[in-house]
């Protein structure tokens, strides 16, 4: 395993349990599957399993203003979106195994096209296609006006994969 | 790629950014989902979607 790929493992892991663990500590229903549950508890039964563990302390923040940034766009009405608790600092730090089910650093189909946005955005309130140039424009348009969150600012690369049309990444 | 500066969107549109801070991967299934507001995007990150 990749050193990056390692990091990320053990990043998505500390992530889940912190989240898991301060979701039920406020008294809300954690989202994290009964499997994923599972899985964790296994391995930190069998400190054997575990081959790697990365100090993340310096990143842990790096996730959480990604879905701070993200979460008003794309939760405007349900899940815990901005007001997730933030992830706590003292389970930052967590040992892993190799062998986790997590999928996402292995999926990853840079499929992309460059074009760039309308310059006459349409107005809130109509449909437009999915991942189209009115799409991207109205997501500028419309994300300028959110309430500012002062400190949430990232560059974030969406990677799409499957996109019936060739236009498939953002 | 999309650049958000204090919570709001400065920037977005269709290609690579080697520049980007993080990146992420859906499908795009998972993506429609997410912006329809059928998936939360916090459920989806823990539940490794």
């Amino acid at each position: 395993m990749a050193a990056a790929e390692a990091l990320l493992l053990v990043l998505v892991v500390a992530a889940d349990v912190a989240m898991h663990e301060r979701m039920v500590e406020l008294g809300l229903d954690s989202p994290m599957s009964d499997e994923r549950l599972k899985w964790i508890e296994e391995a930190q039964k069998e400190p054997d399993r575990n081959t790697t563990a990365v100090d993340i302390a310096d990143y842990a923040d790096v996730r959480q203003l990604a879905l701070l940034a993200t979460a008003p766009r794309s939760t405007p009405t349900t899940g815990c979106g901005s007001g997730c608790p933030t992830t706590s600092s003292a389970a930052s730090t967590r040992t892993t195994t190799t062998s986790s089910p997590v999928r996402s650093s292995t999926r990853r189909s840079p499929r992309t096209t460059s074009s760039p946005g309308s310059a006459h955005p349409p107005s809130a309130g109509v449909t437009v296609a999915f991942l189209s140039d009115d799409w991207f424009a109205l997501g500028v348009s419309e994300g300028a006006r959110l309430e500012p969150v002062p400190g949430a600012t990232i560059r974030l690369q969406q990677v799409v994969t499957g996109a019936p049309v060739a236009t498939s990444a953002t | 790629m999309t650049v958000i500066e204090d919570g709001r969107t400065v920037a977005q549109h269709r290609g690579q950014d080697a520049a980007a801070d993080v990146t992420i991967t859906t499908t795009f299934d998972d993506a429609l989902a997410i912006h329809r507001g059928e998936l939360d995007i916090n459920a989806g990150f823990m539940q490794g979607r």
